[in-house]
């Protein structure tokens, strides 16, 4: 029999706001309260230091960030530096590894291959770099390797949690304040860049749980009130 | 009665895990399920649970160390 999970999206929402709503999830998971949940979000812009940050791939000032609108805050996952912001959908399983994957390095590649697999579905080609985490397209118009999808999870208790960001169309522009995950020669793109149909975001949410499903054979119910 | 804590298996198949902190400090009093300490993969955090009520006796490994799946990283005295 697959595995029922739960979906919830929590649309546009302040990155604090949602990670509250994340560890009530975490704790009620853990405690049996709930199933495993795929949750959604998309953020206010935010950048978000990971655990592995170097303060060097932060180009701009906590002060011009202000200006521009940008909130900034260290966060539980791995990795490095990262922006979220509108026109990206922030996606974190939240899940027993030990359900789904043998371990947590096995779990990064699945969620990377969801994801090469969501972009065939818009007819872009999206393919992993060695050494380098996260998903890539071939940009022609710069002949370079850019960043479509980046990644970062943490493992307490055995559940994971945090996961991936997929660029629609969010302001590539707020990506120059940063070295995006400390990756200095190489740089991000978005459906809208790559010059794809960008599909509403309810529908690259629905695609994504389609993907996931298909990938670790669950079944999904979308979460309709949060009662943890 | 000694407790080891342990990195824990579903941190295998990462190719290089670093100590990156204790959570606590030696000597700390630690409940069954505490996170104290924290191991990192490149993408990857995991944080290493206490495997029992007690004192954080020993630091077997130092922050920054490459650790093991399975290997013992301090101890805990019930």
């Amino acid at each position: 029999m697959k595995k029922t999970l739960n979906w919830l999206d929590l649309g546009l929402i302040d990155y604090h706001d949602a990670f509250k709503i994340q560890e009530s999830i975490i704790e009620a998971i853990r405690n049996g309260r709930m199933n495993e949940t795929l949750l959604f979000q998309e953020n206010t812009p935010i950048i978000t230091l990971g655990r592995g940050s170097h303060p060097e791939n932060l180009l701009k000032s906590p002060e011009s960030l202000k200006k521009m609108g940008i909130k900034i805050t260290q966060v539980s996952r791995g990795g490095d530096i990262s922006y979220h912001g509108p026109g990206q959908l922030v996606v974190s399983p939240i899940l027993y590894l030990e359900n789904h994957v043998k371990g947590a390095h096995q779990y990064v590649r699945l969620l990377e291959q969801i994801m090469i697999n969501l972009l065939s579905r818009f007819e872009l080609t999206g393919f992993r770099i060695k050494g380098k985490s996260g998903v890539w397209i071939y940009d022609p118009s710069s002949n370079a390797e850019k960043k479509i999808a980046a990644l970062g999870i943490a493992v307490a208790h055995g559940i994971a949690f945090h996961g991936i960001s997929i660029n629609l169309n969010p302001d590539l522009n707020h990506f120059k304040t940063i070295i995006p995950c400390g990756i200095e020669d190489r740089d991000v793109t978005s459906f809208k860049n790559a010059g794809v149909f960008v599909p509403d975001i309810k529908i690259l949410r629905d695609v994504f749980i389609e993907e996931f499903n298909q990938m670790f054979g669950t079944k999904s119910q979308e979460l309709t009130k949060l009662n943890t | 009665m000694k407790y080891d804590v342990v990195v824990p298996e579903f941190a295998e198949g990462a190719e290089e895990i670093n100590l990156r902190q204790w959570l606590v400090e030696k000597g700390a009093t630690v409940a069954k399920g505490d996170n104290i300490a924290e191991a990192a993969t490149d993408k990857i955090s995991i944080y290493i649970e206490a495997p029992a009520d007690g004192s954080l006796t020993a630091l077997l490994s130092e922050e920054g160390d490459r650790v093991l799946v399975g290997q013992i990283i301090g101890e805990i005295e019930a």
